[in-house]
């Protein structure tokens, strides 16, 4: 076999060559086995339609083959079928028009496969037909006489075996030696025979498929098979009960994964990124530099590198469920659901993925074809309650929310039913924002729902990796590398300005007011609380506790907390409380870290038992600024947990919004939105609490 | 005029026309089902809808809703041995 990586000799411009076909028809399968891992990754200009281009030589000519959206005609009906459709015809800016089409069809399904061929064909271009899945079509009882169909076609056809490589040289052979096809025999008569009372769509339509029927005549032969695979797949898998609960415990499957599976990875990953910070922080002498390189870029990197085990193990399953033919199944067995709130079954997956993570679940929205239910998709995707929010409702239930039975049920306890509510609300909110949604910004023609449930057939691992890498790297190189800046940026404003003297100052008021409040105080827990506070004052570790908090609430953000008081106080918050809300910013998961420094307790392990604890105690005691007024009751953790399940505190989501929409409005107004509806529901939360337990 | 969202589960239909000249009804008829060809309805989703078809030798989902402007003849049967293969020879209807 003479096909070699890149980097041979290249004397000639390489060829161009467009890889084209309807979806599921093993296209991905074959652009690796004749181009390899695609050496250039990234958009068409101007839209969100990916762009992938793989290298390979053939007979010592360099050849570039693009793999274009798959689409079922030339007859665009959405942007991924405009642009393959704009590509070759050469109306893509800054796109020359290919020189060689190969066209993908897939032999057990000739019929509506050659509907786009034979449009294909008729650009003119020098055309080559790649044959695939005739193996999973000799399983069906279906043959087809490649030799005859090229005769009928007027252009090669050569049939390949993707996954085992077989026709691949010979594909490539075919690719090199393409001539302009002539037009196919018989197809311009069929389109002019067709009753000119219908109307243009239907003309085409009816013509081509005419003209198809008569090709494959003679060409496919099919032997009767009893009951195909396909039936009895699909008796049990769209069956009533079966069928349900098999997908019930595919998405268990899928979710338990991304959930549970992927936190020791996590957990991995957190930890070496801790011990490599702490390496560097030995080498570096202390000061900003320090700072920056271990607390902004160190800490930055690691908070992009940690959300790599959701999308790997995400992707994997799509990749996986899509290869064996699920994943539509599944969109199918889900779409009434969804129909109601105008999006189609096709969100349920990366809607469901949300509750472990929006970043993959936005992601996985790569996997809607419809641009409208894709973007919708994408904005919904962040109302889902993630797991990193997930910490703040445990902690705020376990210490404000009284463990009392409720409706008079010994099992249904009070935080309980909090948590599933505040679950509940996430979906309960993004269902009516989707059907407010798709009746005003959004509103505009029905469009096609009109699903492809693809024959069933084994998915290939090559393929499912490739995927895999693919989600990642495009994350990593993406996305990532906004994150890490944007983690830096807010490094910088959590630790700018720096006034040492003001934060002593701070730390020796907080003393003066600590005493203050110790005299007089009554109750024994209080004082014990207190006396504890003081002490630890006194100790190296407790002092650099209170100087950090105090730097952190002088600084930048801190000041912000300060400024926006106004605006969180209707909310039952005080200032710290807006301060820890803004510095949860870079990624919500650190907004119990960020409550530990603003109470200065330093660097607590809020989700370890003994750091859990002590924040509870701490936020226990914080009292309102100059009053013995407690901070935390129980509307206010309510009013706090209502506000964390509807807020964008989540700069890595918006980057990801940003990069999958490839618009900054998207970020914008989802931000925007979701914090006005996140003040809205805190504030109700918290006026209604108080007037319901004063 | 029998649609096809009224044809029964198991049964087979041969199509009419299809209603409408939007991109759904454009999206159909690239999709193969064109005066003429025999679509058997495989199953109905759980929660009632979309539906399974086949037609022309592959399957496909397709909501009630759009299912409505597919017209069919009535039912040519449970089971018909031509479904989804070569569709019957007679003159395009109007």
């Amino acid at each position: 076999m003479n096909v070699t990586a890149a980097g041979a000799a290249e004397a000639s411009p390489p060829l161009m060559v467009a890889l084209l076909g309807n979806p599921n028809t093993g296209k991905s399968t074959l652009f690796s086995a004749l181009a390899g891992i695609a050496t250039r990754v990234g958009n068409y200009p101007g839209v969100t339609v990916e762009e992938k281009v793989g290298r390979f030589v053939h007979a010592g000519r360099p050849i570039d083959l693009i793999d274009l959206p798959g689409t079922y005609s030339l007859s665009p009906k959405s942007p991924d079928e405009k642009v393959a459709v704009d590509l070759l015809r050469g109306r893509l800016a800054g796109m020359p028009a290919p020189d060689r089409i190969v066209i993908v069809v897939d032999a057990t399904n000739l019929e509506r496969n050659l509907y786009l061929a034979s449009q294909a064909i008729e650009i003119g271009l020098p055309t080559v037909i790649a044959l695939t899945l005739g193996d999973a079509a000799a399983d069906r009882g279906i043959a087809v006489d490649a030799a005859e169909l090229s005769r009928r076609l007027g252009c090669a056809v050569v049939p390949v075996v993707a996954p085992r490589r077989q026709g691949i040289a010979k594909l490539a052979d075919a690719i090199l030696a393409a001539l302009p096809p002539r037009q196919p025999e018989g197809l311009a008569a069929a389109l002019a025979a067709v009753d000119p009372a219908q109307l243009p769509a239907a003309r085409e339509a009816i013509g081509r498929y005419a003209w198809i029927e008569r090709v494959v005549e003679g060409v496919v032969r099919r032997r009767p098979v009893a009951r195909s695979i396909d039936d009895r797949i699909d008796a049990v898998v769209t069956h009533r009960v079966w069928g349900t609960l098999l997908f019930a415990l595919t998405m268990l499957a899928v979710f338990t994964s991304i959930f549970w599976l992927a936190a020791p990875l996590m957990e991995g990953i957190s930890a070496g990124v801790d011990t490599f910070a702490e390496v560097v922080r030995g080498l570096l002498p202390e000061g900003a530099v320090r700072s920056l390189v271990v607390d902004g870029v160190i800490a930055g990197a690691g908070s992009v590198v940690i959300f790599v085990p959701q999308i790997a193990l995400l992707f994997f399953w799509i990749a996986l469920l899509e290869g064996c033919g699920y994943l539509s199944r599944a969109a199918f067995l889900m779409d009434r659901l969804l129909v109601g709130v105008g999006l189609s079954g096709k969100s349920f997956i990366p809607l469901l993925s949300s509750f472990a993570c929006a970043i993959p679940g936005i992601m996985a929205a790569r996997t809607i074809e419809n641009p409208r239910d894709r973007l919708l998709t994408i904005l919904l995707a962040p109302l889902m309650s993630c797991s990193a929010r997930l910490p703040v409702y445990f902690l705020m239930c376990g210490a404000f929310v009284p463990n009392v039975p409720v409706a008079g049920i010994p099992w249904l306890r009070l935080p309980a039913v909090v948590l599933a509510s505040l679950y509940a609300l996430g979906v309960v909110v993004a269902a009516v924002a989707a059907f407010v949604l798709t009746r005003t910004v959004f509103r505009g023609p029905p469009q096609p729902f009109v699903m492809e449930l693809p024959g069933w057939r084994w998915p290939q691992v090559r393929i499912v990796l490739e995927r895999v890498r693919e989600a990642t790297w495009s994350f990593l190189s993406g996305a990532g590398t906004t994150i890490l800046a944007m983690s830096v940026v807010l490094w910088a404003l959590s630790h700018y300005p720096r006034n040492e003297a003001a934060v002593e100052a701070e730390v020796a008021s907080e003393r003066t007011s600590l005493r203050a409040r110790l005299d007089g105080e009554e109750d024994a827990a209080t004082v014990a609380d207190l006396s504890a506070a003081l002490d630890a004052l006194d100790t190296p570790e407790g002092l650099d506790a209170a100087r950090r908090g105090a730097a952190q609430r002088q600084s930048f953000l801190g000041l912000t907390g300060r400024f926006i008081e106004p605006v969180v106080r209707p909310l039952g918050w005080d200032w710290r409380l807006g301060c820890a809300a803004i510095a949860s910013f870079p990624a919500r998961e650190v907004v119990l870290g960020t409550l530990g420094v603003i109470y200065n307790l330093g660097d607590v392990d809020a989700g370890s038992e003994e750091g859990g604890t002590a924040l509870v105690r701490r936020l226990r005691a914080a009292t309102w600024d100059g009053s013995r007024r407690k901070v935390f009751t129980l509307p206010v953790a309510l009013s706090i947990m209502v506000f964390f399940a509807l807020c964008a505190q989540c700069a890595s989501t918006l980057v990801v919004i940003w990069r999958e929409t490839g618009s900054w409005i998207w970020p914008v107004a989802s931000f925007t939105s979701m914090t006005v509806l996140a003040w809205l529901g805190a504030f109700v939360t918290y006026q209604l609490g108080t007037f319901l337990v004063g | 005029m029998t649609s096809l969202r009224e044809i029964a589960v198991g049964s087979t239909a041969e199509v009419e026309l299809i209603t409408g000249s939007d991109p759904t009804s454009e999206r159909l008829l690239e999709m193969g089902i064109t005066p003429g060809v025999h679509v058997r309805v495989i199953g109905v989703a759980p929660l009632g809808c979309p539906l399974e078809l086949e037609v022309r030798g592959y399957r496909l989902s397709i909501r009630r809703s759009d299912a409505a402007r597919v017209a069919v003849f009535p039912s040519v049967g449970p089971r018909s041995p031509r479904a989804g293969s070569a569709p019957l020879r007679r003159p395009l209807p109007r």
